[in-house]
């Protein structure tokens, strides 16, 4: 006789699911209990998914078929209990086909109604019941559906899909045939979340295809028909505005509201609702609200004083629109209501939080208008926003104002904080902060443990600097394996497990230490135990995940052979130092790394750096070329008089020359150089942007000026290319030639700005012949030995990792940063839109180390790049810039009038919209202190001067901060775009929207004098 | 697999309107407190317009989500309410429990009875939200926390169970939070105007990157820049959820954590405070801050917990200092016990008063204390002899604990604590001490050094 098991086994190998059926019915509970075990083993066989490799691939699939399932869901319902069906994830599939229809009439268990309403989010959104087996399974009495289970099922039942003929088709009489449903459950659709607002179709009606049809097309129907009030679905798509609803659909309701077209008297009845949506936070709903009481102002029942207590909210929104819309309504408000005109007054000084020039001018004109009974309802109620009223505001209102205050009498600072001074700006003190060294083996231990996240931009530095120099004491040890958990982490990194802020630098450090601890290994395997077990179990692990997946790479680590797939060149700096660091652990050498900073973020103490080279030259060594290079790009040179003095003391011959050159901006090389490499880094280092003229002719002449200098030229230029577009005719991708302006940086060499490449074939053809001459002319061994500006260049900007080490790639040419920038804005900015997020956080970091290096009297390119930055759509990347720009006009150490003309140049180019400056400017430069308000006028000055004569769009917005600006500064020594200006102001003015704002500019620049030649 | 908690409220919560005006219920529900038709308030709200926006807020604050995917999202937790010493407290954090909110409705903010204090879940359903809406400024809204007078609801209605996976980063926020709270010192205090100017420059988006409040040309304004004393605010899109209370206030109020690990943003409208405190970054929630471990080290008679537990009532004030000086216990243990009392879900910190107050957690003691793996994680450290105390002095202790593959080294010398494991070398001490810092402090007894 047939065990149940085997029954049961047999029956579902034959899909035999009536005979499943039956015999479950036959099962006792005994049975059942019995039995469970057995079927919990056959449904992990049957449904858990089973991986299948193959050469290429890797895939998953199912012991059961779909019939199978079914089978194994039914028996699961019947015999186990609630928790162990939740747990197999066969839930949805009862409802498949009605198959509970089977069962329910013999079984139905207590736990069916509350596990179907009560499912967690991840088993909910697996059933799939129909709205109308729902309804049938509520009428029958095994469930009773909670809203939430309706709504999850409801949206979708008026659009029936039929498979044969793969199209939808929409069925609204659907919800006729259970009364409950237009009684109770199409009501819930208002009341609680839903998907509703996604539903838009495209169905088969009556032979066509109508696209885009929506529940709100039920709605209106079922009104105009009368099978629903038509006056409860107005006031239920309102009340959805205060419930809390996402934006997506409270905007649905909103448009739904719209849709069924209510009447004045309508609206009238509907007052409570409208005004409670005033407070929403959503602005489409706000805005539509303002707009229905507008057409009920002037009716008798209007409530006009909720529309006053809503008016401060309303007034302090975000979108300009609402704000618009609201003072519109107070005005009709005050012209209704007479006896309202004071606390109409009262309410529309609150639209002066916006510093918007027609917001303003509304709130101001209607003001005045206005004439409430005292002056003092105005007064008093504008004191607040004084910091915020515009130039021509105040000349408005000039008679409700009280004297000016200065501004930090504005800010009420808590009493326990120091009075604020005037002008705080983000300018650092420029105070170096030393870097905490490893003074013993404990300290390396931690540092090692710590080195490799990235916790410090030196932490790359210092680690190879703090092993060569403890590397006797660490063999002297007893405690070697103290490095066993920094040696663990290395090998992970190494293999490939990257985590949050590690970037390609890491990895490299991690191999360096990886091979310092097999030098360790090698020179006290007594000691060092710990240390090879780690190794060991690095590879059994990776050589066992190789045995699973074959196209594994087991990364071995070796420092030699480091490199990344891009094969970027700039990594090879770093790369060097630490082979330079390894051959020194190797061959026991003591002679510190040079290179490495003793100050934050990457300085090195010019009187340190003399100490270092000074114990070379004792010991008779030859510095590195690269690590000078590196030291000497780094060596602080803000008071180098101190250095220069110190020099003689400790050096002598070249090396003393060499220092002398760099601590004196006036010394010229002398006629013989054996190592021209670092003269080249010092002169560079000293006078960054400029070629000495002595070294440059001879030596690394074959690499252009501006890799060196980082001063390319630069041009807005059209780029073309060929986007993919879908061709609704043809119903196909299709290949059209589009074009895009782009910020091209080029040499003097190439003469001018290259010419946009046809599109097409010829462009390819072109691409051959020029793709050699495009090749890298400079190899890092050029004529004159290695230099480190030769490896500057960036190729892939789309590295998703190498933001993490932008910051400390710039730290490297810590003294002349602009060739490498020069290089990022090349790849990162070229579209000053981004379109990669990585291009983003590369710039975003390059900006964050540049607020560290910058210094006064920077060239040109860093100047490009600010300006770019500001005009990005990124609003912490022109923040970013913003805040660079603070800090260097505090200590008058940047060109604003540069920044001013670059800016204009780029959106003459069409690089960014207008209105990405103007915004910049109003949120983080305008009104920081009388210096930085001269130093923005030179950039308007300039920037305005750029522009094309015909006015681009958002030109209003940026002339009326203009104004602003003129109104707050001085008038200073810039003359250099003061005819162009005037031309361009001239040319303005012939379009009529401008021509009120440019006669006023003209005015301003009469009395003031700026902007004159 | 997590433990499920159930809400069982004897009724839904709801807004009704009746002829005497709005009539509020909050149904209460407490795991601990099962007595049947505990009402622990019952009066009118002076700002019911406010008061109901702020715990509209409180609940978006409940239902967001800064680090964790829609999945998390699905069970929406419902807030607790501490009504005592005519105080009502309205409690809850995000989901990802990275932000905190609380609603504070003063003597002044009601006009109303408290039959029985205590701290209880209260039932935040949609509808009674819905309703929340639309209270208008100046309507009567009576308010009930637990059994209410209403006719509606004293037929007594159908049990309403809500079953939700007990919010365990709720319960070790809600035990951590008030140590940063309480480290916190006002920094800067803003006008109605000032708030809604700082509010227009803050960024688009979901930055990643920190934010700085500064004060710029006199103005208060987020920059991406740190200058002179800023307040450093990461993950700072968090404050939108506060940007629809800002046209409401009188005025708002900032409280940084010394170490920037998080700000207290407090709104004031009367007798009405909202207070939001934002973790130290939009990744990270307060529950694995570890914030109060280094308290629960050492061990505190039991009898003064009992003593404190036993003796307060909700939203009292609680003074360590004054409990120690009256039980005679010197200072740094008193310290501890405020450190150990909050863990144990017992006390709120006040950022205003600047003082703790007493509001026992509506969860089971025997969860709350299971809630501190890393302490956990330590004392299973000591049990299975894995850490070795090389040296022990009063100046320097030095031990090496077996980790996964590795033996880590502890160092703790004066105030100071360092491992090699990979928790600590991350964040350097900021997020608390690593398990094997806490084992080796448990063994050598020295958790207060």
């Amino acid at each position: 006789m047939q065990t149940i098991d085997e029954t049961y086994t047999q029956l579902l190998q034959k899909e035999n699911y009536k005979g499943v059926l039956l015999w479950l019915k036959g099962l006792t509970n005994a049975d059942k209990k019995t039995f469970a075990p057995m079927l919990k083993k056959l449904a992990k066989e049957y449904l858990e998914p089973v991986g299948v490799e193959t050469k290429n691939s890797y895939s998953f699939t199912y012991k059961a078929n779909e019939r199978q399932r079914i089978i194994l869901a039914i028996t699961a319902f019947v015999c186990l209990n609630r928790f162990e069906v939740d747990k197999l994830g066969v839930g949805w599939q009862l409802f498949e086909q009605r198959r509970l229809d089977d069962v329910l009439p013999w079984y139905c268990p207590n736990w069916f109604n509350d596990f179907v309403n009560n499912a967690d989010g991840k088993n909910r959104s697996n059933f799939r019941i129909e709205y109308l087996y729902l309804l049938s399974l509520q009428q029958q009495q095994y469930l009773n559906p909670s809203p939430q289970l309706v709504l999850q099922v409801l949206p979708n039942c008026i659009f029936e899909y039929h498979i044969k003929e793969k199209l939808r088709k929409y069925t609204p009489q659907v919800l006729l045939q259970y009364p409950i449903t237009l009684q109770q459950h199409i009501w819930f659709l208002f009341q609680y979340p839903s998907n509703i607002n996604w539903m838009a179709e495209r169905v088969m009606q009556q032979g066509t295809v109508v696209t885009n049809i929506t529940w709100q097309d039920v709605f209106i129907n079922f009104t105009a028909e009368g099978k629903i009030s038509r006056q409860h679905v107005l006031q239920e798509a309102l009340l959805t505005g205060t419930r809390n609803f996402d934006k997506n659909l409270t905007g649905w309701f909103v448009d739904l509201f719209d849709q069924m077209k209510p009447t004045p008297a309508e609206l009238v009845a509907l007052q409570p609702e409208l005004f409670a949506l005033l407070y929403t936070t959503h602005s489409k709903a706000v805005s539509a609200a303002l707009q229905y009481l507008k057409l009920i102002v002037q009716q008798n029942q209007f409530d006009a004083a909720r529309l006053i207590e809503a008016a401060p909210v309303l007034l302090a929104a975000e979108t300009k629109q609402i704000v618009t819309q609201c003072l519109q309504l107070l005005e009709k408000t005050a012209k209704q209501y007479p006896a309202l005109t004071n606390d109409v007054c009262a309410a529309v000084c609150h639209a002066f939080i916006h510093k918007d020039d027609a917001l303003q001018t509304r709130a101001a004109t209607l003001l005045k208008k206005l004439r409430p009974s005292t002056l003092r309802i105005i007064t008093d109620n504008i004191a607040p926003y004084q910091t915020s009223l515009l130039v021509k505001t105040k000349e408005l209102l000039q008679a409700y104002l009280p004297a000016e205050k200065p501004l930090e009498v504005e800010f009420e600072p808590p009493q326990a904080q120091v009075q604020p001074t005037p002008v705080e700006t983000t300018a650092q003190p420029k105070r170096l902060i030393p870097i905490s060294y490893p003074a013993s083996v404990e300290d390396l231990v931690f540092l090692a443990s710590q080195a490799f996240d990235n916790n410090q931009p030196w932490h790359v530095d210092v680690l190879p600097a703090a092993c060569v120099n403890l590397h006797k004491q660490v063999l002297a040890s007893g405690n070697l394996n103290a490095f066993e958990p920094a040696l663990q982490r290395a090998f992970a990194l190494a293999g490939g497990d990257y985590r949050g802020a590690q970037g390609y630098l890491d990895n490299l450090l991690a191999t360096f230490f990886i091979e310092y601890c097999r030098l360790l290994i090698k020179l006290a395997p007594q000691k060092t135990a710990g240390l090879n077990l780690v190794e060991e179990n690095y590879f059994k692990r990776q050589y066992e995940i190789q045995s699973k997946w074959a196209g594994h790479v087991v990364r071995a680590a070796h420092l030699v052979y480091w490199k990344i797939s891009s094969n970027e060149e700039v990594y090879q700096i770093h790369k060097q130092l630490m082979l330079l660091a390894y051959k020194k652990l190797e061959t026991g050498s003591t002679l510190p790394l040079l290179a490495t900073p003793t100050h934050e973020p990457a300085w090195i103490d010019p009187c340190v750096l003399i100490d270092r080279l000074a114990l070379y030259q004792q010991a008779g060594q030859q510095a590195d070329d690269i690590d000078l290079q590196v030291a000497l790009t780094r060596c602080q040179l803000a008071s180098s008089a101190q250095a220069l003095a110190y020099a003689p003391t400790r050096l002598t011959g070249d090396m003393l020359a060499l220092m002398q050159f760099l601590f004196d901006k006036q010394a010229t090389p002398p006629a013989t150089i054996q190592h021209p490499g670092p003269w080249m880094a010092a002169a560079l280092a000293k006078n960054p942007g400029e070629l000495d003229p002595e070294l440059h002719p001879t030596f690394f002449n074959n690499i252009a000026r501006e890799k060196l200098t980082g001063q390319y030229q630069w041009q807005p230029a059209i780029e073309h290319y060929t986007e993919h577009k879908w061709d609704a005719a043809t119903r196909k991708m299709v290949k059209v030639p589009a074009k895009q302006p782009v910020l091209e940086l080029y040499t003097a060499k190439s003469k001018a700005a290259p010419e946009p490449p046809p599109a097409g074939i010829v462009k390819k053809l072109l691409g051959l012949f020029t793709s050699k001459a495009a090749a890298p002319a400079v190899t890092a061994t050029s004529p004159g030995g290695p230099l480190i500006y030769a490896f500057e260049k960036i190729h892939s900007r789309h590295m998703t990792i190498l933001d993490n080490d932008a910051e400390r790639l710039m730290y490297l040419f810590a003294n002349n940063p602009e060739p490498l920038l020069a290089s990022i804005t090349r790849e990162a900015l070229k579209h000053v839109t981004f379109y990669a997020e990585a291009d983003k956080r590369i710039v975003v970091a390059t900006l964050k180390a540049l607020h560290h290096l910058f210094k006064p009297g920077m060239g040109q390119m860093v100047h490009v790049f600010l300006a770019a930055c500001m005009l990005t759509n990124d609003k912490t990347t022109a923040a970013l810039a913003a805040e660079i720009w603070v800090a260097s006009v505090s200590d008058n150490g940047i060109n604003s009038s540069l920044i001013g003309h670059t800016a204009g140049i780029l959106l003459a180019g069409e690089l960014a919209p207008v209105k990405r400056i103007s915004d910049l400017v109003e949120g983080c430069m305008l009104g920081i202190s009388p210096r930085h308000n001269e130093a923005l006028l030179n950039i308007f000055n300039a920037m305005l001067s750029k522009l094309h004569p015909t006015p681009p769009k958002g030109l209003k917005k940026l002339l009326e901060l203009y104004i602003e600006v003129l109104a707050i500064s001085t008038p200073g020594n810039d003359t250099i775009s003061a005819p162009e200006l005037a031309a361009n102001l001239a040319a303005w003015k012939q379009t009529a929207s401008l021509a009120k704002t440019i006669t006023y500019i003209e005015g301003r620049l009469v009395n003031t004098g700026a902007g004159k030649a | 697999m997590a433990d499920d908690i159930i809400y069982q409220y004897a009724a839904p919560s709801a807004l009704e309107k009746t002829d005497k005006g709005e009539q509020l219920f909050l149904a209460q529900y407490s795991e601990v407190q099962k007595k049947e038709a505990a009402c622990f308030f019952w009066g009118r709200l002076t700002q019911p317009q406010i008061t109901a926006r702020c715990l509209v807020t409180l609940s978006n604050v409940v239902k967001s989500s800064f680090s964790l995917s829609p999945a998390d999202l699905a069970a929406m937790k419902d807030p607790i309410v501490t009504a005592g010493n005519e105080t009502l407290r309205f409690e809850g954090f995000s989901h990802c429990a990275g932000v905190y909110a609380r609603v504070d409705v003063l003597p002044g903010g009601h006009d109303g009875e408290f039959p029985e204090a205590g701290t209880t879940n209260v039932d935040f359903n949609q509808p009674m939200l819905s309703a929340l809406g639309n209270i208008k400024q100046g309507e009567d809204v009576q308010l009930s926390v637990g059994k209410t007078q209403v006719a509606l609801h004293s037929g007594g209605g159908k049990v309403v169970e809500r079953k939700v996976p007990l919010p365990v980063k709720w319960i070790k926020g809600l035990t951590s939070v008030q140590l940063y709270m309480a480290a916190a010192e006002k920094a800067f205090t803003f006008t109605r105007v000032q708030a809604l100017q700082l509010f227009q420059t803050m960024p688009n988006g979901k930055p990643k990157d920190d934010f700085y409040l500064i004060i710029r040309g006199g103005r208060p304004v987020f920059s991406p820049v740190k200058a002179g004393a800023g307040i450093c605010v990461g993950g700072v899109h968090r404050l939108k959820l506060i940007e629809a209370l800002l046209p409401h206030i009188n005025q708002l109020c900032i409280f940084p954590h010394p170490g920037m690990q998080s700000t207290t943003w407090q709104l004031y409208f009367g007798d009405v405070r909202f207070s939001l405190t934002l973790s130290r970054d939009a990744w990270r929630g307060f529950s694995g801050e570890g914030a109060a471990l280094e308290h629960l080290l050492d061990d505190i008679p039991e009898e003064w917990l009992q003593l404190a537990d036993k003796y307060s009532y909700a939203n009292q004030a609680f003074n360590a200092t004054l409990f120690a000086i009256n039980e005679g216990i010197n200072l740094t243990t008193a310290d501890n016990l405020t450190g150990r009392l909050s863990a144990m879900g017992l006390l709120g910190f006040d950022v205003d008063d600047n003082q703790y107050f007493y509001r026992r957690l509506p969860f089971k003691m025997s969860r709350i204390l299971t809630l501190n793996p890393r302490l956990k994680d330590a004392e299973k450290l000591l049990a299975e002899g894995k850490v070795d105390i090389i040296s022990h002095s009063s100046v320097k202790t030095e031990a090496t604990v077996e980790g996964s593959g590795v033996r880590h080294t502890v160092i703790i010398t004066g105030g100071t604590a360092k491992c090699t494991c990979t928790w600590f070398s991350k964040n350097q001490g900021e997020r608390g001490a690593c398990k094997h810092i806490l084992a080796v402090k448990k063994k050598t007894g020295n958790a207060n050094d």
